[in-house]
């Protein structure tokens, strides 16, 4: 049952990669044309899913979105590893007073509600920027405020790594101590950073949702997973035009498709 | 446990001083709607700007005075509303505690409730189902949850605690299932015990003490979802206040809440770790505690 579930939801994703790549291909709509004889359309052939109130094509902008949801959650995720990574295997090897001082960082982030760290910090970024640009500062803001989570787990992994045989034959043979950590030490973490990756990539999915959704994540026209459900906000529409459930529902199948394919199950909060 | 107690203090003086100098140095920040008024002239926007840059005296001076006054009682006063920051907040803390009260208390009981019944009746489709629901509801963005709760008339308090509960349900099925393996349960079953009595008397109290600090982690978890959920559903709490600073360079307003946020959060973790430390030293002794105690 449960390699059944792995292989749907790993199909599920290959199709939806698809689909973002060849979004072009697949409408002919611009994501950004705005059709006035057809505001907010309902489901025809030529606007399968109907259209916003702008008159934009509601396909043409939900593969748009998914491209770009889909290049950047995975982009604000090795951010995030990276920065764990650099920090974690650094605490982890020094121990010390760095350990300890980067202990207390990671608990400090961890503790914060994420959600109220991402809009302040948002903040501090102009909000009249161009749409790319937007899309970049917002992705790139989750990756490093991310960095957390992944830190804790690397340290630790560095930290046990560190008293492992190999790491006591590297020094007996006089390796430098930075000599053991880059070629010792990292490459056995790669299977933990790995794991970090993925599990990082529908958490930011779900972030960059609930920015765009209050209106600080990527700004108009580009379209992402979370200004696509923006459209939600607008009473009677979900009535009027089920079609607008479309986006939200490929999200969380999205997002519960990677739970299933991802490698290690973490029980955390 | 002293040495936390005693860094709440200087970590919240780090969070306020790293949200006061992330605002001070956006850009745009701190500009004087006046230079953009076409009726001021060329000397008149001059002297504006020398005005500004003499009583612009840097990040940390701002910080330094913010804590003098804070230590006052004064918080300052909004940008954006022009109204004491001290009032806003009292004003808005009511309305948050009530949702964050109400949906950590759901979320609680359904979890603990649901996680009680699969121990006493050993229904492993009880335990399926509500994993695979709280997976389907970590899939939904909770602001797409907050979304849909609104059009149907329903209490934010119920959004809020569907958010939580998937991952409260998660960690308390992982801990009690721990505890399930443990040697003095296997002698319980050897011993022909009741499925409830066992879980009674040897799995909860001995799973406590995993549990007690995710009460703590909860607080931070609820007040970060209740964000979204208020600004979508029009509830005038400090979440609505911290989007709405935020989406107004609100400085004042934004380092006190993040203080105040900090503050909260670091205080309910070392709460829930205290509780953990007392239920273990209570469970097995203070010798076993040190050993049993989660780190």
């Amino acid at each position: 049952m449960s390699r059944i579930l792995k292989r749907m939801a790993t199909a599920y994703l290959v199709l939806l990669a698809v689909a973002a790549v060849a979004g072009p291909w697949l409408t002919p709509n611009g994501y950004a044309d705005q059709n006035r004889d057809a505001i907010s359309a309902p489901v025809s052939v030529p606007h399968p899913l109907g259209t916003d109130e702008l008159g934009r094509d509601r396909l043409a902008r939900l593969l748009e979105g998914m491209r770009v949801s889909l290049l950047l959650a995975p982009a604000a995720s090795l951010i995030a590893v990276s920065v764990a990574a650099l920090a974690g295997v650094w605490a982890g090897w020094c121990g010390g007073w760095w350990d300890r001082s980067l202990d207390g960082a990671s608990n400090l982030f961890l503790c914060l509600p994420g959600f109220f760290v991402l809009i302040t910090a948002r903040a501090a970024l102009p909000l009249d920027i161009s749409p790319w640009t937007s899309v970049t500062v917002t992705f790139g803001l989750l990756g490093l405020l991310g960095w957390a989570g992944p830190c804790r787990v690397i340290r630790s992994a560095t930290r046990s790594l560190s008293g492992s045989g190999f790491v006591t034959a590297a020094h007996a043979r006089g390796s430098k101590p930075h000599r053991i950590a880059f070629r010792q030490v990292m490459p056995n973490l790669a299977p933990v950073l790995a794991a970090q990756f993925w599990t990082s990539v529908p958490l930011f999915l779900l972030a960059e949702a609930n920015l765009s959704f209050l209106g600080l994540g990527v700004a108009e026209p580009l379209p992402s997973w979370g200004t696509m459900l923006k459209e939600l906000e607008r009473p009677g529409l979900v009535a009027a035009q089920p079609a607008v459930l479309v986006p939200v529902l490929l999200l969380a199948l999205c997002v519960a498709s990677l739970q299933v394919v991802i490698p290690v199950r973490q029980v955390s909060l | 446990m002293a040495a936390r107690i005693l860094l709440i203090p200087l970590w919240m003086f780090l969070a306020g001083l790293g949200g006061a100098t992330l605002l001070k140095w956006a850009p745009g920040a701190n500009v004087d709607e006046r230079l953009l008024d076409p009726r001021f002239g060329p000397g008149a926007l001059a002297v504006i700007r020398e005005t500004q840059r003499k009583q612009d005296h840097g990040v940390l001076e701002y910080y330094r005075t913010f804590l003098e006054r804070a230590a006052q009682g004064d918080l300052g006063i909004s940008l954006t509303s022009d109204r004491p920051v001290r009032e806003l907040l009292e004003g808005r803390l009511g309305e948050t505690t009530r949702l964050v009260g109400s949906g950590l208390a759901m979320a609680w009981l359904a979890s603990f409730g649901l996680a009680a019944a699969w121990l006493a009746t050993g229904w492993a489709w009880l335990d399926r189902l509500a994993m695979a629901g709280g997976s389907l509801l970590l899939a939904v963005p909770s602001a797409v949850i907050g979304v849909l709760f609104l059009h149907w008339r329903w209490p934010a308090a119920v959004a809020l605690g569907l958010v939580l509960f998937p991952r409260l349900y998660s960690y308390l099925h992982y801990v009690l299932g721990q505890a399930l393996g443990r040697p003095h349960v296997w002698l319980a079953i050897a011993k022909g015990l009741p499925r409830w009595t066992r879980a009674r008397r040897h799995v909860i109290p001995h799973a406590l003490p995993s549990l007690l600090p995710v009460l703590g982690l909860s607080v931070s978890m609820a007040l970060g979802a209740a964000v979204p959920l208020e600004v979508l559903c029009d509830r005038p709490g400090l979440g609505q206040l911290a989007w709405q600073s935020a989406s107004g360079r609100d400085l004042p307003v934004l380092v006190v809440l993040t203080w105040f946020i900090t503050g909260v959060t670091l205080v309910a973790n070392v709460a829930g770790d205290l509780a953990s430390e007392w239920s273990a030293s209570r469970l097995c002794g203070p010798a076993i505690a040190r050993w049993e105690a989660p780190s």
